[in-house]
C-alpha cells in the first residue's frame, strides 16, 4: 500500500506544481514542460525495456499517435483540448493492444526492429494521407478556433505533478503483486513462468500502459507547440533520447532517468548558451553514452549508489 | 547489398551493429570525396578506396569500442554502444561536410543502355548488380574455402571452443567488422551512383538493411540476396501502382512477412 512518505511527496509535488505555474516565467515554463514530458516518456521506455525486458525502437509511434490524436479530435469535434488530452492516451492504449498481439510474436532484437518498422509504417501512412495534412502536418485549432492564452502555464503543473505521481505510482506498483511478477520476469523469465506468472499478459499490460503514457506526454507536448508534423512526431530522435536518458542514468531503476534527463537537458542548455550547434551536442551525447556504457554498463545512478553503499560498509566495519 | 555486411556482422559477432547505416553513408561520401580530390580517378580505384576507408573505420571501432562492450555479454549494452557510435559518426559527418545532398557523377554511364531482344537495359543497374553479385561471390569464397573463413565460422558457432583451439577470436572479430563495414561502403557507393546521398540517410538505410537481413534469415548470406530482391521488387511495383508510395509498402510487406514467419514458428 501507499506509504506516508509517498503521500508527502505527492502533496509536495502538487504544491511545487502550483508554484511553478504561478511564478515561473513563460520561456522557462516551456523548457520545463519539455523536461518533464521527456522524463515521462523516458520513464515509460524504462518500464518497458528495463522492467519488462522489451527493448523497443518504435516508441516514436506513440509520440506521433498522441500528437495526431490530439489534433484530430480537438479540431474536428467540440471536445475541449484538456478533455482530449485525457481521451487520447485511452485510444492509443486500446490501439496498442492489437499491435502488441502482433509484435509479441517477435523476440528480443526482432521485437525492437519490428516496432521500429511498425512506427515507420504509421509514419509513411500519415505522410501519404492528405486528410492528416500529409507531410505538412496539422495545426492545433480546437473546434476550428486558434488556441487562446498560454498552454504551457497549464501543461507545466500537470507534467510536473504527473512526473512525481509517476515515480510514486511506480514504487507502489513494484510492491504490488503484478509489480513483483514484473521483477521476477525481469530477473529470470523461465523461473517466473514456472512459478505461475502469465508473461504474455504481463507484457501486454505494460506495453499498453507505456504506449498510453507516452501518448499522454506527447499530447501534452503538442499542446504547447500548437502544431504537429509527421517528420517531427515520428522521428527516431524521440526514442534515441529516451534510450540515452535511461541508459546513461541507469536502466531498470526509477532514479536513473531523473539523473539522465538532468544531465542531458543540462548539457544541452549549457552548450546552446555557449554557442555550440545541435550537431556538436549530439556528438557529445553519443560519446557520453559510449563512455558510460563501456565503463559503467549499468548506468550512472546504480554505480553511484553502489559506491555510496561501499563507503557506508567501510565506515561501519 | 545493403544488408550483406550487416548479416555478416550479426551472424558472426552476435551484435546488432546500429552504426551500419552510417558506414553506408561514409562509403558514399568517401567516394564523393575521392572524386573531388582526384577528378580523373578510375571507378574501380574509387570503389576500392571507399572499401578500405570504411573497413579501417569499422576495424578501429570494433577494436576500441565494440569489443569492450561485447565483453559484458549483454546484447543490449553492445547494441546501445553501437547506437551511440552511429550518432557520433553521423553528426561528425554533418559538421565536416554540411547537410547538403551529394551525388556521385557517373557521366554518360547513367543514361547508357542497350537493347537485347526488345528489352532495354540500363548499363548502370546492370553494373550495380554485377558488383553486388561479385561481392557476394567473393564473400562466399572467403567464408567457405579459405583458412580465414574456417576460423570465422568456428568463432561464429562456438566462440569459447574456437578460442581454446587457438583461433585468435578478437582478431577475427576485428576482421569481420572491417569486412562488414567495407561491404557497407560498396553499397553506399552504388547508392550514391543511382541517387544522391545525404549525411542523414544512415538511419533509413539501416532500417532497410535490417529488413533485408531479418527476412533473409540472420547470418545467411544467400537468404539476404533473395530478401533484397523481394523488397526491391516491392518497391518498384508499388511505385509503379501508386506514385507517392514511398517506402510504405516495403515496410508493410516486411512487417507482414515477419509476423507471418513468427506465427508459423519459422523464426530462428
Amino acid at each position: 500500500m501507499i506509504r506516508t512518505i509517498e503521500i508527502v511527496a505527492l502533496v509536495m509535488g502538487a504544491i511545487i506544481a502550483w508554484l511553478a505555474a504561478t511564478y515561473v516565467d513563460s520561456g522557462l515554463q516551456f523548457l520545463l514542460c519539455e523536461v518533464f514530458l521527456l522524463f515521462i516518456m523516458s520513464q515509460m521506455w524504462n518500464l518497458l525495456a528495463g522492467y519488462a525486458g522489451q527493448v523497443s525502437f518504435g516508441q516514436q509511434m506513440f509520440v506521433g499517435l498522441g500528437g495526431y490524436g490530439l489534433c484530430l479530435i480537438a479540431n474536428n469535434t467540440g471536445i475541449p483540448v484538456w478533455a482530449t488530452i485525457i481521451i487520447v492516451p485511452v485510444i492509443v492504449g486500446l490501439l496498442a493492444i492489437p499491435l502488441g498481439m502482433v509484435v509479441f510474436h517477435l523476440k528480443h532484437a526482432y521485437f525492437a526492429i519490428g516496432m521500429w518498422v511498425a512506427a515507420e509504417v504509421v509514419f509513411q501512412f500519415v505522410v501519404k494521407t492528405p486528410a492528416l495534412g500529409g507531410s505538412g502536418g496539422m495545426v492545433l485549432r480546437p473546434g476550428g478556433e486558434m488556441m487562446q492564452g498560454f498552454p504551457e502555464q497549464t501543461v507545466l503543473p500537470v507534467a510536473l505533478f504527473l512526473s512525481v505521481a509517476l515515480i510514486v505510482g511506480l514504487r507502489v506498483f513494484l510492491r504490488s503483486k503484478l509489480g513483483l511478477a514484473t521483477l521476477a520476469v525481469r530477473d529470470n523469465e523461465a523461473a517466473a513462468e514456472a512459478a505461475g506468472v502469465n508473461i504474455w499478459r504481463l507484457h501486454m499490460i505494460l506495453f499498453t500502459l507505456t504506449g498510453a503514457g507516452t501518448a499522454l506526454a506527447a499530447a501534452l507536448y503538442y499542446t504547447t507547440t500548437l502544431f504537429v508534423t509527421p517528420l517531427d512526431a515520428f522521428q527516431a530522435k524521440w526514442v534515441v533520447l529516451m534510450m540515452f536518458i535511461v541508459v546513461v542514468g541507469g536502466l531498470g531503476t526509477l532514479t536513473g532517468p531523473v539523473v539522465g534527463i538532468a544531465l542531458f537537458i543540462g548539457i544541452r542548455e549549457l552548450m546552446t548558451a555557449a554557442g555550440y550547434s545541435g550537431g556538436q551536442y549530439w556528438i557529445v551525447m553519443g560519446l557520453l553514452s559510449i563512455g558510460v556504457l563501456l565503463f559503467l554498463p549499468q548506468g550512472l545512478w546504480p554505480a553511484f549508489s553502489n559506491y555510496v553503499q561501499s563507503l557506508r560498509g567501510k565506515a561501519s566495519s | 547489398m545493403i544488408g550483406a555486411g550487416l548479416a555478416l556482422n550479426y551472424g558472426i559477432l552476435k551484435v546488432l551493429q546500429l552504426a551500419h547505416g552510417e558506414y553506408i553513408t561514409y562509403g558514399a561520401f568517401a567516394a564523393v570525396g575521392a572524386i573531388v580530390l582526384f577528378p580523373g580517378l578510375p571507378f574501380p580505384i574509387v570503389l576500392l578506396a571507399a572499401f578500405i576507408a570504411c573497413a579501417l573505420l569499422g576495424a578501429v571501432a570494433q577494436w576500441l569500442i565494440v569489443e569492450r562492450a561485447m565483453s559484458y555479454r549483454n546484447e543490449v549494452v553492445a547494441m546501445l554502444v553501437t547506437f551511440g557510435l552511429a550518432v557520433v559518426l553521423r553528426d561528425s559527418l554533418v559538421e565536416v561536410v554540411g547537410a547538403d545532398l551529394r551525388g556521385l557523377s557517373v557521366g554518360r554511364l547513367g543514361q547508357a543502355n542497350f537493347t537485347i531482344g526488345g528489352l532495354t537495359l540500363g548499363v548502370l543497374p546492370l553494373l550495380s548488380l554485377a558488383i553486388a553479385v561479385a561481392s557476394f561471390g567473393l564473400l562466399a569464397f572467403l567464408t567457405f574455402k579459405t583458412r580465414l573463413g574456417r576460423q570465422i565460422r568456428a568463432v561464429s558457432d562456438l566462440p569459447d571452443i574456437a578460442a581454446l583451439v587457438g583461433v585468435p577470436v578478437k582478431r577475427i572479430h576485428v576482421i569481420v567488422a572491417a569486412l562488414s563495414a567495407g561491404l557497407a561502403a560498396i553499397a553506399g557507393v552504388l547508392l550514391a551512383m543511382r541517387a544522391s546521398v545525404s549525411p542523414f540517410s544512415g538511419l533509413d538505410n539501416l532500417l532497410i538493411a535490417f529488413e533485408v537481413v531479418v527476412l533473409g534469415g540472420l547470418g545467411s548470406i544467400r537468404g539476404v540476396l533473395w530478401a533484397g530482391l523481394l523488397l526491391g521488387m516491392t518497391q518498384v511495383v508499388s511505385t509503379w501502382l501508386d506514385s507517392n508510395a514511398g517506402l510504405f509498402y516495403v515496410h508493410l510487406v516486411f512487417f507482414i512477412m515477419l509476423v507471418f514467419r513468427a506465427k508459423t514458428g519459422r523464426l530462428t
